[in-house]
């Protein structure tokens, strides 16, 4: 007789590629936006991602959360993009985020609200890419600190302490815009 | 003196408004969505549905699913509102899917932030888009085929029904594959795996061979059961390291060359599944008919990770490890590094 398999706890089924791309798409789209890579890339390294998640699909623990898991893989993604030249390229032509507000004044709603966007991407630019990966996966990918440390393989500790200076930084940042607003006539 | 602001950064109310916008931000235009699905279907074979219009246009909100009449009513509470104090706080706001409902902020904070009442508004305005678009995809549903010929239609068509229909396949239309801009092209070129995976994925003449069993998914289902499965020996030995160190070795066989990544993937999906369900001794069975099919297929490092957890499975400690050292040798950084070493932890554990 065989001798029984040790059991691996991977007993839930997998969902398929197919559901994980039509629920998870948006949010993929976001987290790899605010991970920092320019718009104009965005759709290449979405892409790139859900390759990775065909690829990678068969080692996915279906008892686990799937967000993690896809954070995990769309944070690598988008920081090896993001060491390419030509997007560190991209990111310093982007105006800054004062000159932005500045130009804001008098735009339409639809513009405003795209313009909005664009100035809180401009304050994650501001911040160190390690912290930024924290604060976003956290505050905006809502994943719970434990979450994160698995999806970016990082000590939980190191994590908390990325997090409090991201929001630290974040929130100077803010400020720092609003006093330049106050300035502005 | 510390200042409470700086106690907790999160407490300034412009900052929680930017944070709620952010968990608000819009997926991919319909169009770029549409694109995106063909690019993958050609890369992987995998056809995949078309997201409803209305949750292409719409901003991901989490869990808005499951609050979708309360998304409604906090719509009509700030519609009703007015446009300059309309604010997304806790009483209006508590069905905008957890996030500015979480924070419980006003999106009015980030008037003085950016143009002052005109962008409030805007931004009041967008709330209300976003409460007022009720999601009625449930948590899990059954996933049907685009322009599937019948409701029966498999999820990963088997090679022979690729090769069949890659003629007339909506994916494959002259619309859909127009040339690439020259912006987009040099950033592909900057990934020379995935260039390779397309490639692969997609040969330009296919034979049309008769798609094996085994990557053949019974129609409607996730994929394979065990009945539509080729029958495999009641025992089956596990693979010789010997002959797993040979297999490595070969030049990648014709198969590899001829196959697709699905079909790659439907024999790792039955191995893992087997795997799932306790069978170990079957999933190192059809590993090892996938080494034979692909020797150095495209998803060998998938394979050789779930050897590893095989051989735990099959309490074989000793194999298992010189398994992970070959892994971690050949694919260092790899992602399946945590999965694999994982496996080890577990088979460690009396």
């Amino acid at each position: 007789m065989n001798k029984p398999a040790q059991s691996i706890d991977v007993s839930a089924s997998s969902p398929s590629f197919t559901a994980i791309y039509r629920d998870q798409l948006r949010y993929v789209w976001r987290l790899v936006r605010q991970l920092g890579v320019a718009e104009r890339e965005l759709e290449d390294v979405v892409h790139d991602v859900f390759v990775t998640v065909h690829r990678q699909l068969p080692q996915y623990d279906a008892t686990r959360p799937i967000r993690p898991w896809l954070a995990g893989i769309t944070f690598r993604v988008a920081s090896t993009h993001r060491r390419r030249a030509s997007t560190q390229r991209e990111i310093a032509a982007q105006p800054m985020v004062d000159e932005l507000a500045q130009n804001l004044q008098g735009a339409e709603d639809e513009l405003q609200q795209r313009e909005a966007r664009r100035i809180m991407l401009e304050l994650l630019e501001r911040l160190e890419p390690d912290r930024r990966a924290v604060f976003v996966l956290h505050e905006l990918g809502e994943l719970s600190m434990p979450e994160v440390a698995e999806a970016i393989d990082a000590p939980l500790n190191t994590l908390y302490s990325r997090l409090r200076l991201a929001r630290r930084q974040f929130a100077a940042e803010v400020r720092r815009l609003q006093q330049s607003k106050e300035r502005t006539p | 003196m510390t200042s409470p602001f700086e106690k907790d950064p999160l407490a300034d109310e412009a900052v929680r408004s930017l944070i709620a916008l952010g968990r608000e931000e819009p997926g991919p235009t319909a169009e770029v969505e549409r694109r995106l699905r063909a690019r993958l279907h050609a890369t992987l074979g995998v056809p995949l549905i078309a997201l409803p219009a209305a949750e292409q246009v719409a901003p991901l909100v989490e869990g808005a699913a499951s609050s979708a009449p309360a998304a409604g009513a906090s719509a009509t509470q700030a519609a009703s509102a007015g446009s300059t104090v309309a604010s997304v706080g806790a009483p209006a706001g508590a069905g905008v899917g957890g996030a500015a409902a979480s924070l419980g902020v006003g999106i009015a904070a980030l008037k003085p932030l950016l143009l002052g009442g005109a962008l409030g508004a805007a931004l009041a305005l967008t709330v209300v888009k976003v409460a007022s678009v009720p999601s009625e995809r449930p948590a899990t549903t059954v996933v049907r085929p685009e322009r599937a010929p019948s409701a029966a239609a498999p999820e990963r068509p088997g090679p022979q029904q690729k090769a069949s229909s890659a003629a007339k396949r909506p994916e494959a239309s002259p619309k859909e594959l127009r040339p690439v801009p020259e912006r987009r092209r040099s950033a592909r070129r900057a990934w020379p795996r995935r260039s390779k995976r397309a490639a692969l994925a997609s040969p330009p003449h296919e034979p049309a061979e008769a798609a094996p069993a085994a990557a053949s998914p019974p129609a409607g289902g996730e994929g394979p059961t065990r009945a539509s499965e080729p029958e495999l020996p009641a025992t089956l030995p596990v693979v010789a390291e010997d002959a797993l160190v040979a297999a490595e070795a070969r030049e990648p066989s014709a198969a590899t060359t001829g196959g697709t990544l699905a079909r790659e993937r439907g024999q790792l999906d039955q191995a893992q599944r087997a795997l799932q369900a306790g069978d170990a001794r079957r999933a190192e069975a059809l590993l090892a008919r996938y080494r034979a099919s692909f020797g150095h297929g495209f998803l060998r490092e998938e394979a050789d990770a779930l050897h590893v957890q095989t051989l735990v499975a099959l309490q074989q400690h000793a194999a298992a490890s010189r398994a992970a050292e070959r892994f971690r040798r050949r694919y260092p950084g790899s992602l399946l590094g945590s999965a694999v070493e994982s496996a080890l932890r577990r088979g460690a554990k009396p």
